[in-house]
């Protein structure tokens, strides 16, 4: 058997290739230079044009990017999901998330970079702008950056009003060594409360207990009124927080 | 960028750089971690996307480059050298043999490899691959030349 014979047989010369099918199927390419014509009167062409938009489904695909992401986060950091005490604010817990870089737009305060990682019910995983809008169902997980050691706690302050504990749900805030791009455990399962909700990390060189960060940010709400208006939480830490919308 | 954006992008392009990369590395776990970094790079090069007039031909480009240098790892290609061993007693190899096709990509020159993706993999005639790489025709057919001779250099290797 020859080399060429060894081969699958090439296409004909008037058919469409995949680039070209694929071109048509994201929209870069009409049906126009005779392409419609073609696939209409030839049965390989619009089968294979069907099967590769068969072939592009969603939630298969975004299933795939998920693991394919918490394989990676594994790979590249080490044992992440060891040891993950998954917070649950509504039900579920909430896979290993990661994304390569902080995105345009986190906020920075004192040193302290802090960046919402989201995992929407679709399977989408992608890092939180401000402003962004999620829903009751999509999980949230944290990552910072710090210049300096010292302990933190993770509140959201939302629009029932309330202020929940985060990251810990309870006791003393976390021992939190500087350095870049750390993944906080707890990942977060959003509820269905509608409106604003500011999630803040604070980093402080003393030990504070949970409860004091949520107190400080009972208090801030109260002054503010508005999640959107909450800003210095009064401690005298590192801040930084990130404000987002939760709708149905 | 916005995340909306990103998200738009998964799903306009995601499952086809996927296929193709599953089409190339015969590998799921491979494929997705090279669909992974293809977006990596996508994200960080995401001017140059948009200002290609068909942002899927440039992601065609890169996801085979991508993928061509994985095969070009040393460790997979000791893993593909081995599956292939239990293969070949019994099969004559061609280049429908994915092992065997793996295995001379890996082996090859980048650019020949380009090449034999988008001939043998994507089934594109010449004029379309050198509308792809920005080249001539005649590169392209030179190209392909020299893969056909090194392709049946190392498949009779792998029989001798």
């Amino acid at each position: 058997m020859s080399f060429e014979e060894s081969l699958p047989q090439r296409r004909g010369e008037a058919c469409l290739s995949d680039l070209v099918l694929d071109r048509m199927i994201v929209g870069e390419l009409d049906e126009s230079g005779g392409r419609a014509e073609h696939l209409a009167g030839c049965a390989k062409c619009s089968a294979r044009l069907a099967e590769l938009r068969l072939a592009t489904p969603d939630q298969l695909f975004i299933a795939g990017l998920a693991a394919a992401a918490t394989k990676t986060a594994r790979r590249r950091r080490g044992p992440l999901t060891a040891g993950i005490s998954t917070l649950l604010v509504a039900a579920a817990a909430v896979a290993v998330i990661w994304w390569p870089r902080p995105p345009e737009g986190t906020r920075s305060k004192g040193g302290l970079t802090f960046e919402v990682v989201a995992r929407r019910q679709n399977g989408v995983v992608a890092p939180l702008l401000p402003g962004a809008t999620l829903a009751a169902g999509d999980a949230i997980r944290f990552r910072l950056s710090s210049d300096v050691d010292g302990w933190l706690t993770v509140i959201g302050v939302d629009s029932r009003p309330s202020v929940t504990a985060y990251a810990p749900a309870s006791g003393s805030a976390r021992r939190w060594k500087a350095g870049r791009d750390q993944l906080v455990d707890e990942g977060i399962e959003l509820d269905d409360t509608r409106g604003q909700e500011r999630v803040i990390a604070v980093l402080c060189a003393r030990e504070l207990t949970v409860a004091e960060v949520v107190h400080a940010g009972e208090r801030a709400l109260a002054r503010a009124g508005d999640p959107a208006a909450v800003g210095d939480l009064g401690l005298g830490c590192h801040q930084a927080s990130i404000l987002f919308r939760k709708a149905p | 960028m916005v995340s909306g954006e990103i998200e738009d992008m998964y799903r306009t392009y995601g499952p086809l750089v996927l296929r193709r990369a599953r089409a190339i590395l015969r590998d799921e776990a491979s494929a997705r971690d090279a669909m992974q970094e293809v977006f990596i790079r996508v994200i960080h090069s995401l001017d140059d996307f948009k200002r290609e007039a068909s942002p899927m031909t440039w992601l065609y480009r890169i996801t085979t480059n991508h993928c061509l240098n994985q095969l070009r790892n040393q460790t997979r290609r000791a893993e593909l050298l081995e599956l292939g061993h239990g293969r070949e007693r019994n099969q004559t190899p061609g280049l429908d043999d994915r092992l065997a096709m793996a295995r001379v990509l890996a082996e090859v020159a980048e650019e020949l490899g380009q090449v034999a993706v988008y001939y043998y993999l994507d089934d594109l005639n010449q004029d379309e691959i050198a509308e792809l790489l920005g080249t001539s025709r005649r590169t392209v057919g030179n190209r392909l030349e020299e893969f056909r001779t090194a392709a049946q250099s190392l498949l009779a290797e792998r029989v001798a």
